[in-house]
Parts: structure tokens; sequence; C-alpha cells
């Protein structure tokens, strides 16, 4: 008799990545979080309800029937509102319009139309490092590899920075796409417009690199958000932005997000985006034309619901911050997004000295000091975290990597 | 010249050739001339009230953040707990037999994407549903397609769709990875036999390496008997992957909530490629699911289920919108399942050349084939918007010997709407053969 063997069972060589990724750390974290019911700041999702008028958009559209096929577009209002947004944003008498923008399925969804509209078998993506883990997943399935410039950490400011010399390093003739997280997860990292500056003159040299933006926390930072797209005609012409309603609306199972970019390019990722689930959720694109509108207008005492949530993330920033400064950790205190990056080297080496702590095997990463020391953190202080070595190129660890 | 950096993958070659989106083109001509839509498949009438419901409850009670990757527990529960109970509980399904898809248009994405291999082919029944093609091409696959024949049914006095299993078996070779089994059928309504079912089963086990995959969208539609080429035996239960999805069934195209179901190894696998696309689904819409499918099972509208409503329900459009057709003196070939018709119009095709209205045909361009210019005449001059049967066709096979004979009629629109179609289709008889309408 057939039996479910080997054969039918192989999936995809481009399955390679999650087959071999080891164990997922979000598996490690999740599981040890709700064993110990530890407190959760690991996943990026906020723990309070959706505000008020972001969900009463969402009833209005179910109950006025917009609950039917949307175009493979997207939702014509939405993306006509989201181009007037951008051109305003933009300035300079930038005039966009529905044909500049496809809506995607999250911007987790907007990125992998990205990489699935313009990667080839052995193209290289250079993006910083450390970097969202599943941009690997994604660029790996469409026959991408990840180049990755690591961030420095400046010791004496104890702030992230960007070394420009590493970044053109690493591009060449097989970089096919610049991926650019600002505001970045994990670090809060922001790039600077002196920044974006120079790296639009690097790629001056590179004619066939695009530049994908992940710009999904732009309304969460202390410091000035720039648009790549619109420092000058070029960089608009070579540059696909993606973003979501998810961390600016707290809405993250929503899955509506989008991208924006020349028409041509537009074209090709809606036939990325089609093939890949046809159209995107409509109750919810078209609930955020109302939300769109809505944040745009006084809330809560602040000019705009924009203004209202920096102010309240900016809140909770300064407390976390202070309270891992107060149990002895050094915080590298972020500019953007809602993650801080914390050096917990001092306790590691204190378990270690305890011999708490397991030696590290590079083939299992449980055993990175990091990954203990989480598992240590949930299981003794009851809360959760993530390690941050998992957001690095795991094949480049050695036994001296600082894995803290 | 275009600049370097604006150069696409190589796998999007499929969308770059074949001229003119046949969505486009029927959507921009029913646009401008206000014609009645039969072309895309979604219904026009009002999502039931206990689904609309039932999201609205999950929006308010904070179901806004990210599902697992998986889906959520309680709706792969429900679904394991009820594809058991409908596969006669020959198999202990749970919760590691599910993955949710953004649609079924999502689940097979997601099924190519994991099992696909450069130069793997996958086998379809044609016509098939358009979007296979790319979807395959994208993953590096390649569609073979064998197609549907039409022959007299003595019992039933009609033309009918029927499948040769010796064509799909000659098709099938050791490259052959996928086949792909759409039953209820998009766009001709066949409904794949027991026995049917029960023959491929059979000519597939001399190819270890084949999966099947099944899109059973349109599943609870159909007015013959629906099969599960899984729940055949252990053996096929193995080696398929089922998709479906809450969209025809509940009268929600627009929420894109699927599902794959299979052994929990190969649903693992599409776990991966689902994570890689869109990380999670729409959360609300799934917690919606739940709770629509446990009401789903209790009595509606008085009928045991709701299931047995709306399948009652499309039988008598079904009905309806034959007539109509019939009416118009072209020839429906009577679907069994699904809620669309492929109408042989060539009658009329024929006529309009004849009479020189239509441009020469030009195989490079789409929109000269004669089910096109059909449906762009039956747009303008009748004002109903239905679908060219060719689009559903491998254009590659295409000839200046071909007939383009069919077009696709969607009849998931209310009753006043296919009353109003039946009007306009009497005109068509009257336009272009006066002396016989009258006797119509």
């Amino acid at each position: 008799a057939f039996s479910n063997d080997e054969h039918t069972y192989k999936p995809a060589s481009r399955l390679e990545i999650d087959l071999t990724g080891g164990k997922v750390v979000w598996e490690f974290v999740e599981r040890l979080r709700v064993k110990h019911n530890a407190i959760n700041h690991g996943k990026g999702f906020p723990n309070w309800s959706a505000p008020r008028f972001v969900k009463k958009a969402a009833m209005n559209a179910i109950a006025n029937d917009c609950n039917q096929y949307a175009p493979s577009a997207g939702l014509l209002e939405l993306r006509q509102q989201i181009a007037k947004e951008t051109s305003i944003k933009y300035g300079d008498g930038c005039t966009l319009n529905e044909d500049n923008v496809q809506i995607t399925n999250g911007c987790f969804g907007g990125l992998d139309a990205a990489f699935r509209a313009f990667l080839n078998k052995g193209d290289e993506v250079v993006l910083l490092e450390p970097f969202f883990t599943w941009y690997r997943t994604q660029i790996s399935h469409w026959g991408g590899v990840i180049r990755p410039v690591q961030l420095d950490l400046e010791p004496n400011l104890n702030v992230w920075c960007l070394n420009m010399a590493k970044l053109k390093a690493a591009l060449n003739d097989k970089t096919r796409i610049l991926l650019l997280n600002t505001p970045h997860n994990p670090t809060g990292f922001v790039l600077s417009l002196s920044q974006m500056r120079e790296i639009a003159e690097l790629l001056r040299a590179f004619p066939q690199v695009l530049v994908v933006t992940d710009q999904v926390y732009d309304y969460i930072s202390a410091a000035a958000v720039h648009q790549f797209a619109a420092l000058s005609p070029d960089t608009f012409a070579r540059t696909i932005v993606c973003s979501s309603a998810s961390k600016t609306f707290s809405v993250t199972g929503w899955r509506i997000g989008w991208v924006i970019a020349p028409k041509k390019l537009i074209q090709y990722i809606n036939f990325a985006a089609r093939a890949s689930s046809w159209a995107v959720n409509t109750p919810c694109q078209r609930a955020m034309v109302d939300i769109l509108k809505v944040a745009a207008k006084p809330y809560k005492g602040l000019p705009s619901y924009y203004e209202w949530l920096n102010d309240m993330y900016t809140q909770k920033r300064e407390r976390i911050v202070e309270a891992i400064r107060q149990c002895g950790m050094i915080p590298i205190v972020p500019s953007g997004a809602f993650f801080v990056m914390v050096d917990v080297s001092k306790y590691i080496e204190i378990l270690k000295q305890k011999n708490v702590l397991k030696a590290v095997d590079l083939a299992d990463p449980h055993t990175f000091y990091d990954w203990q020391f989480c598992a240590w953190l949930m299981e003794t202080v009851g809360v959760a975290v993530i390690p941050g070595s998992a957001f690095f190129d795991a094949t480049k660890f050695d036994k001296q990597s600082d894995l803290a | 010249m275009s600049s370097p950096f604006a150069t696409p993958a190589l796998r999007l070659k499929n969308d770059l050739e074949g001229g003119e989106d046949v969505w486009a083109f029927v959507n921009r001509l029913r646009i401008k001339h206000n014609a009645i839509n039969h072309g895309q498949g979604f219904p026009n009438w009002s999502s039931p009230q206990f689904v609309k419901q039932a999201v609205i409850n999950a929006v308010t009670n904070d179901f806004n953040q990210y599902a697992p990757n998986t889906g959520l527990l309680e709706l792969k529960k429900q679904i394991a707990k009820e594809t058991s109970l409908k596969y006669g509980n020959r198999f202990a399904l749970n919760e590691n037999n599910i993955q949710i898809t953004n649609g079924c248009a999502g689940a097979l994405d997601c099924t190519f994407r994991a099992f696909l291999n450069p130069g793997d082919e996958v086998i379809a029944i044609e016509p098939f549903f358009t979007f296979y093609r790319t979807q395959i091409c994208h993953s590096g696959g390649v569609l073979k397609t064998v197609a549907l024949d039409l022959k007299f049914d003595l019992d039933r006095n009609q033309q009918i769709w029927s499948l040769d299993v010796a064509k799909l078996k000659a098709a099938i070779n050791e490259r052959t990875r996928i086949l792909v089994l759409n039953t209820p059928h998009n766009p001709t309504g066949f409904v794949l036999s027991l026995h049917e079912m029960q023959q491929i089963a059979q000519l597939i086990r001399a190819y270890p390496k084949l999966l099947v995959v099944t899109d059973e969208v349109y599943d609870r539609i159909s007015s013959v008997d629906v099969h599960h080429f899984a729940a055949l035996s252990a053996d096929t239960f193995a080696r398929t992957i089922v998709c479906c999805s809450a969209a025809k069934t509940f009268s929600v195209t627009g929420w894109k909530i699927g599902w794959t179901l299979g052994p929990a190894s190969l649903i693992r696998c599409i776990n991966f490629t689902s994570r890689g696309h869109s990380w999670s689904v729409n959360t609300p819409c799934q917690r919606a699911l739940v709770d629509i499918l446990r009401h789903a099972q209790q009595p509606y509208q008085g009928f045991p289920t709701y299931y047995a409503w709306l399948n009652d329900m499309y039988s008598k459009k079904r009905e309806r919108m034959l007539s109509a057709i019939t009416q118009s003196g072209m020839s429906p070939i009577t679907p069994n399942g699904a809620y669309y018709i492929m109408v042989d119009a060539s009658k009329y095709m024929d006529i309009l050349r004849a009479q020189g209205v239509f441009k020469r045909l030009n195989l490079k361009d789409p929109t000269t084939y004669y089910d096109w210019q059909f449906c762009a005449w039956l747009i303008e001059n009748v004002g109903v918007a239905v679908v060219p049967g060719s689009a559903f066709y491998d254009y590659s096979k295409f000839s200046a010997q071909s007939k383009f004979k069919f077009i696709r009629f969607a009849y998931c629109t209310s009753d006043d709407t296919i009353a109003k179609t039946a009007k306009k289709l009497k005109l068509i008889a009257k336009l272009l053969q006066p002396q016989i309408a009258s006797k119509l």
C-alpha cells in the first residue's frame, strides 16, 4: 500500500531556510512564557484595545456590506487616500495617485510581494543587521541571498550607528535590493537625512539596485523620520515603500498594508500580490479609509492621532528604559519603533560564574547565552523578552561572538 | 528603455505575456456601459446577518492583534472537527492538520510555493481558474492541462461536461508533482464522481512523487453528491492537500479566510510558506468564522442547516439562469455544481462574424478572440457582462482554427438581477436573428 513516504513529503528546495533554521526563537520564547506565565515583552503587538474609532470603522464597513472581493490592486478609495497623504508627506509638488499604490496583506505581505516581483535566484539583498528575522525567510523563498551590514554600537554614547563604508563594501553587481528598515526593529535606530543622502549617492554606481523601505514604525519616533523615496526624483524612481496600519493603529491582526512606488514598479508588485491571494480583506480596507481621515484630525488634545500615538510611545519608552536601568542592565536607548535592545552581559557573567548556564554549542541556538538568559528571566523573574542574537545572521557566529 | 532596477523577476513572465488581463477587460467595459454583472464570481446580496454579526462581535471583543501564524486555534479545531465528521469519522483530524490561509487563492499559492521546484509539472483540468497558471509559474512550475470533453448524455438528452480519465493518465509522467482537482469546477460546474475519483486514485499509485491538491471552494453548492478525494482511503489522505474557504459558502468573498487541510507533515510545509507570505491571516474574520461554522450547523430559514438552505437557493437560481439563457437562443451546458454556466454562443458569434462586425482574429491579441469580442458586443448592445470562456483555457494551444465558442455566466446574483438579465438576453435574438426571435 502507498504510504506517506518522503517522496510526497519532500518540500520545495526554497524551504531549506525553514527546515535548517533550527528551533525558531519565537516558539522557544512563547513556550516558556506560557509555562511560567511571564509578562509578555517579547512579541511586537499591543496588549490594549485598538482605539474606538478604529474598531467602529471596521464595524461600519461590515454592516454596510463591504464583504465581497476588492479589486486586486486594493480598494480604490483607500489607494487614493494613501496617495493623497503620501503626496503631502513627500511635498515638493509630488502628485501620486491610485496607480502608485498596491494594498497588501500587511507590510509583511508587501515585502514578500517586492521580493517575489524582483528577485531572481542568487540576487543579493543588502540589509542592516540586526534584522527582523522573517526578512531572511522571505528573501530565501524567492531565491535571494542576504548580505547583512552590521550596525555598530558606539560605546561612549551607547547608541547604534551605521558605518557607511561597511554599507558601500556590501554593495556589488549581484546586489538587487537594498532593504532599509527605519525606524528599525529591533534597535530603534532611525536613519538620518544625511545618511539617506549618502546612501542615495552610493547607489548611483549600482543602477540595478532597488531600494525597498520597511517603514512600518514611521509614526513612532523621537527622532525626525525622513522619506528616502522623497529625497529626489532619482530616489523616488527606484524605491518601493512598504508600510501598514498594524503598529500605527494597534491592529496588527488586520493584515492591511500597502506599497507605494512608481507606477511601473507597482504593476509588478500587483502581479506578485494578486497571485498570492488575489485580493486583501475588504472590510478592513474600507475601514482604513475612514480611519486615515479621522487620524489626521485633532485627537485627545493633540493636533492629530499620530501626535497622540507618538507621545504615548515616547512616555512608554522612557518608562521602560528607566525600569531596565534600575535593575542594572544597560539599555541602548532607541530613537524609534517600540523595542529596546538591552546589554545584559553583566548578569550573564554572573550566571556563568554560578554555573547556571550551559556551554555554548553553535549548532544549538538554545545554548546561546542570550537565549539561556531569556529562559532564566522567564522562569525566575517572570518577564519574557527575545534574545538579541536571533536578529543576527547565525551563520556568522563563533565562540567569540558577543552573544549578550 | 527601462532602467535596470525596474526589471521584473523571471517568474513574472506569465504575467507579462498574454496581452490584456481578461478581468480588467470585462470590468472596464462593464463599468463603462453599466452592464449587469454576471462576470466576476461574487454575490450581489448582503452576507447573512449571523455572518456579519459574528465579525462585528470579534472586532468589539478585541480580536484585532496577531493570530498565531498557523491560524487561530479554535478555528482550526472547529474545521478539523467538522471535516472529520464530513469524512465519516474515518480520520481523527486535529488542529495540526489545518493551516489557515488568505482565502482559497492563498491556500493554493502557499501549496505551490511549498512543493514546486523549477520544472515540476502541475496538471489541471481544463478549462481552469485563470489564476492557477500564474501562481504555478511564480513557483517555478509548468502547467499541463487535460481538457474536459463535451459529450451527449442520452439520459438527460443534453450535452454535459465529461472527463476522459485515459487522457489524464496520458498526461501524468515522472515530472508531475501536483495534480489539481477543482471540484465542483470553475468554470464548468462539472463535479467529479466517486467512480472517477477512484479511477484517479488508482492511476496515481504508480507516481509516488505526485501530490493531489483539491480546490473545494464550491463544495457546498452542488445538485449531485460531492465527494472528497482525501477521504477515499488512508492512501489518498496521505497525499492530498485540501484547499477551501469561507468565501462562497458564506457570501464573504472579501474576507479572505481559507484553509489547507491534510497530513500534519505536509501542512507544516504549508505553514512555512503561509507565514513567509503574510505572517498570519486577518484575526477578527478568523474569530468570526468559529461562530459562523457553529451557527451554520443549526436549522436555518426552515432548512435543517444553513448549508441545505444555501444549496437550495443556488439550485433555484441555477434553474432560473438556465432558463434565461436557453430562451435567448444560446446553448448552456448544464452544470452540476459551483455557480457558473458555460454557454455555447457560437451561433451568435458566427452571425456577427458574417455581418463583418468582428475584427480579424489575431492570436497575439486576446481582445480579438471571438468570445472576447462577443462579450464586448453583449455588454455594449445588450447590457449584460459575462466572461469569455477562452480565458480559462491554455492560450498557447490556440490556433486560427480555434472555435472560441464559450462564455461564462456567474449566477451568484439576486433573483431580481436574474429576472432583469432574462429580459435583456431576449434582445440578442431580436438583434441578430429577428426572423427567429419571435418563435423563441
